[in-house]
């Protein structure tokens, strides 16, 4: 198996359901995709979808609160939710003969939250403290979000998931039960399950359990098309949480369901995947500017961003490092890829592709997140389709037109 | 149907066994497994070997560390570039790495390119070069990268912790070797060190995927059978023995948070007791319906993640437990904390608890053997810490057995709360007033060396 195969449904209250039987082993992976993120929030409010995901575990009708995570482990299961700009996601990794379990547990809580202020206010304060250990208290954190706010123009993607402090202490109970109402509703949300299921049996439980959950009227999306960047913008930061000096620079490119998404796919792997990538070798290897670099393509619903994180040793110039990246990117726009290294990259998605296929969790989560971003579970199956057809003038084009040296926001920051 | 009020029993389980892999001895001594998974096309080769960084000599500290950082960056066949290039263009995985207890070496393929997966595991495990230009980049970029290290709180606490509870000259309670150690080592110290300490007679190569295992075994003679043997390994390390418990701030001026670790030496892995411990563990501190977590952070909101562990290897163990919060909050967390590692001693686990914990652990097993690279870690741990041959076969059977009192016996035996160390990172000015509650504070500065 090197692609996979499913099965889609879609009930009359617009939940749309996924299957990826698989009896290779005996475990199930759940994916349930609900279409709200953080850029659905409204300004004042940030951080309050990753808030809301915290609420899911609080209990519902039939779970009382913290009870989910205790059903799931109680069968050897796991499970966790995140939230990202685009959306949000619950799954779990269960035994095969538990699947129902799962099935239960997402319905109930897609039917009803059972939440009390007390539960609120508790994970508030989770949540705060969360932001604590992943912003406030990591070196370039803080830079992070500064760095996001003036590569969007726009809020919708420019504020952070995680949210600002003011508006995680003004948010209300109240708000939680509207939300759940206007964003968890059926037909916002896509439920895959990957592994050791029957079908026919599981889309009946799907059915029986999911069918008569009332739709909703999602709220309008939120406008996030950017105007393209002109010129260029450099911020300096000083960190007193930081060792060393650390260079970003982001350059705006466009995302999920672009004509040029491929060519961004194939520019990030040559950039930087693997141990013979340009920049890899390039900055770190050869000309030794940065100790490490990670990054790529961020790819979005909306307009995305081409990402260098590099971390660099105390006495070495940031100014250089920033022009290394650029004429990285330079030579993408002036000189074809040479085939032979088109055939290298082409050879590691490929691989990588097939790696992503081993686990029945990963093969859940790439359906929900295809068809919620492309709107086609099968997407991922067309995938390296695609990318054989990307050119090496494509990879010019691209280039010239996204990752030139006069529209980009770089952020400098050196330890305090 | 209705939907149910109460959570579904779920189905019966179907049959599961541990796989059977298949074993085979290369013509120079060199044991192997091989574990056919026909799932997907791919080939997971790992070369495990007991020379761990407890092998090095007190005066060549981090030249396991820079040994297995250049293995990939130059060999017999392949510079550094020929050799990226030569994975990139098959999309092969390498990985070569030291830890205190082994050194490893794991190539990861499609199973169209088993042979040439075969030609980078020999390169880099028996045929590196070490050329002088990497080494000296891989010096300089540890040098950059324990700095970094430092300004990272968990890296910190973890460090300061176990060189607290093992002692600096313990493998286990080493930290990483700093920039007089690192830039003292030289090309022919490493050459010397591999050619030492690495041979076929202390490894086990472990092949796992799609794949024939007869086929695999003449590859694996004609690319690793002229392996020569190498010098005999030294004597073990003696077991750690127990220290006065400590109070250590580490002071970090800047910090928004407060990261705490306490613990105390436990037990290693092979001890009778270690299966015991994880069903216990579980209880106390192992997931998110754990005792500290329902308390610590769903009760009283005082943390983001809070956690227990056992940890066992071949020199010896620790038990564990962490959290980070606000300054404000250090002092309810530490009550809080203390009072649960005394309770798990002092209090039998309720039957509920005790059943929720071996179910998980029942459960999980098979879904940890689901993928190649859970496969390996189950095998090679095996094999290193020199665990029973029936060990995995027999897991869920022995964790379907523990009891109560088993579970108390444990945790009497890890848990030990009145000979805890306790170390935080944080403000220290803030901090210390708190800390003098459980002894004498060591104030230390974040860039600052365990001693």
């Amino acid at each position: 198996m090197t692609s996979l195969d499913f099965e889609e449904h879609v009930l009359d209250n617009g939940l749309r359901v996924v299957l990826a039987p698989d009896d290779a082993v005996p475990i199930v992976g759940l994916a349930l995709y609900y279409d709200v993120g953080s850029r659905d929030e409204e300004p004042g409010r940030s951080g309050f979808a990753h808030l809301f995901e915290h609420m899911m575990f609080q209990g519902s009708d039939h779970v009382g609160k913290a009870e989910h995570f205790g059903l799931i482990q109680g069968v050897g299961g796991s499970t966790n939710a995140t939230t990202s700009e685009d959306r949000t996601n619950y799954y779990c990794s269960l035994p095969a003969n538990q699947l129902e379990l799962g099935l239960w547990l997402e319905a109930d809580r897609m039917r009803s939250l059972q939440v009390t202020p007390e539960n609120f206010e508790n994970q508030r304060q989770t949540v705060m403290e969360e932001r604590r250990q992943r912003v406030d208290d990591a070196p370039y954190g803080t830079a992070m979000v500064k760095l996001g706010e003036v590569s969007f123009d726009k809020w919708a993607y420019g504020h952070p998931v995680i949210g600002y402090w003011e508006d995680l202490e003004a948010c209300t109970y109240d708000e939680v039960l509207a939300f759940h109402e206007a964003f968890y509703r059926p037909n916002n949300a896509t439920l895959v399950l990957a592994g050791d299921l029957d079908p026919r049996a599981t889309i009946e439980t799907v059915r029986a359990w999911y069918g008569d959950i009332e739709p909703g009227v999602r709220p309008a999306y939120k406008d996030v098309a950017e105007p393209r960047r002109t010129g260029a913008r450099s911020l300096r930061e000083t960190d007193a949480l930081a060792r060393l000096p650390a260079l970003f620079v982001n350059h705006q490119c466009p995302g999920y369901g672009h004509p040029d998404f491929f060519a961004f796919e194939v520019i990030e792997t040559a950039l930087m995947r693997g141990p013979s990538s340009r920049a890899h070798r390039g900055l770190v290897v050869e000309k030794q500017l940065a100790v490490q670099v990670s990054g790529g393509y961020d790819a979005r619903r909306g307009p995305g961003l081409f990402r260098l994180a590099a971390v660099t040793g105390a006495d070495r110039s940031l100014e250089e490092l920033r022009l290394a990246w650029q004429a990285e990117l330079d030579r993408l726009a002036s000189e074809p890829m040479p085939q032979e290294e088109l055939d290298k990259v082409l050879g590691r998605l490929r691989s990588s592709t097939v790696y992503g296929l081993e686990g029945v969790l990963s093969r859940a989560l790439q359906l929900g997140r295809a068809d919620l971003f492309c709107g086609d579970p099968g997407w991922e199956n067309r995938y390296l389709e695609a990318i054989a057809e990307v050119r090496p003038q494509d990879l010019q084009r691209v280039a010239a037109e996204w990752l030139g040296p006069d529209s980009w926001v770089s952020m400098e920051v050196r330890p305090a | 149907m209705s939907f149910p009020t109460s959570p579904p029993s779920g189905r019966p389980p179907g049959p599961w066994r541990f796989p059977r892999s298949h074993a085979f001895t290369l013509s120079n001594g060199l044991p192997m497994l091989v574990l056919p998974w026909h799932r997907l096309p791919v080939v997971q080769l790992q070369l495990v070997h007991r020379a761990g960084r407890w092998v090095e000599r007190p005066e060549e500290r981090g030249v396991g560390r820079l040994m297995a950082l250049t293995a990939r960056h130059g060999t017999q066949r392949f510079d550094s570039a020929a050799l990226a290039n030569f994975q990139d263009a098959r999309g092969i995985g390498l990985s070569s790495s030291i830890s205190p207890d082994e050194r490893g070496v794991g190539v990861k393929a499609l199973s169209e390119h088993l042979d040439e997966a075969f030609d980078v595991l020999a390169e880099v495990a028996l045929h590196p070069s070490f050329p002088q230009d990497h080494l000296d980049r891989q010096i300089q970029q540890s040098v950059e990268s324990r700095r970094h290290q430092k300004g990272d709180p968990d890296a910190l606490a973890g460090e300061w912790f176990t060189s607290a509870i093992y002692g600096r000259d313990h493998v286990y309670g080493r930290a990483r070797p700093e920039e007089e150690d690192l830039r003292a080592r030289t090309r022919d110290e490493v050459l010397a060190f591999h050619a030492r300490h690495y041979g076929p007679d202390q490894a086990l190569l472990l092949v796992l995927g799609d794949v024939d295992p007869q086929r695999v075994a003449d590859l694996a003679e004609r690319r690793l059978g002229a392996w020569r043997s190498a010098q005999a390994l030294p004597g073990l390390p003696e077991a750690p023995e127990d220290r006065p418990a400590r109070v250590i701030l580490v002071d970090r001026p800047a910090s928004e948070q407060a990261t705490i670790l306490v613990g105390n030496l436990a037990i290693e892995r092979r001890d009778p007791l270690y299966d015991t411990s994880r069903v216990m563990n579980r209880v106390l501190g192992g997931g998110a319906s754990s005792r500290l977590f329902l308390d610590l952070r769903e009760q009283r909101s005082l943390t983001y993640g809070v956690s227990s562990s056992v940890d066992g290897g071949l020199f010896g163990g620790d038990f564990s437990a962490g959290l980070a919060c606000s300054g404000d909050k250090v002092a309810e967390a530490l009550r809080g904390l203390f009072e649960h590692l005394q309770r798990v001693r002092d209090e039998e686990l309720s039957e509920a608890e005790l059943d929720a914990s071996r179910r998980y652990l029942i459960g999980a097993f098979p879904q940890g053997t689901s993928s190649l690279g859970g496969l390996g870690s189950l095998l090679s741990s095996r094999w290193i810490n020199r665990l029973p041959e029936d060990v995995w076969e027999t897991f869920m059977a022995r964790i379907a057995a523990v009891d109560g009192g088993a579970a108390m016996a444990a945790a009497r035996a890890c848990v030990r709360p009145s000979a805890s160390t306790l170390v935080v990172v944080g403000r220290g000015d803030e901090l210390e007033p708190v800390l003098a509650a459980y002894g004498v504070v060591e104030r230390v500065a974040a860039g600052s060396l365990p001693a």
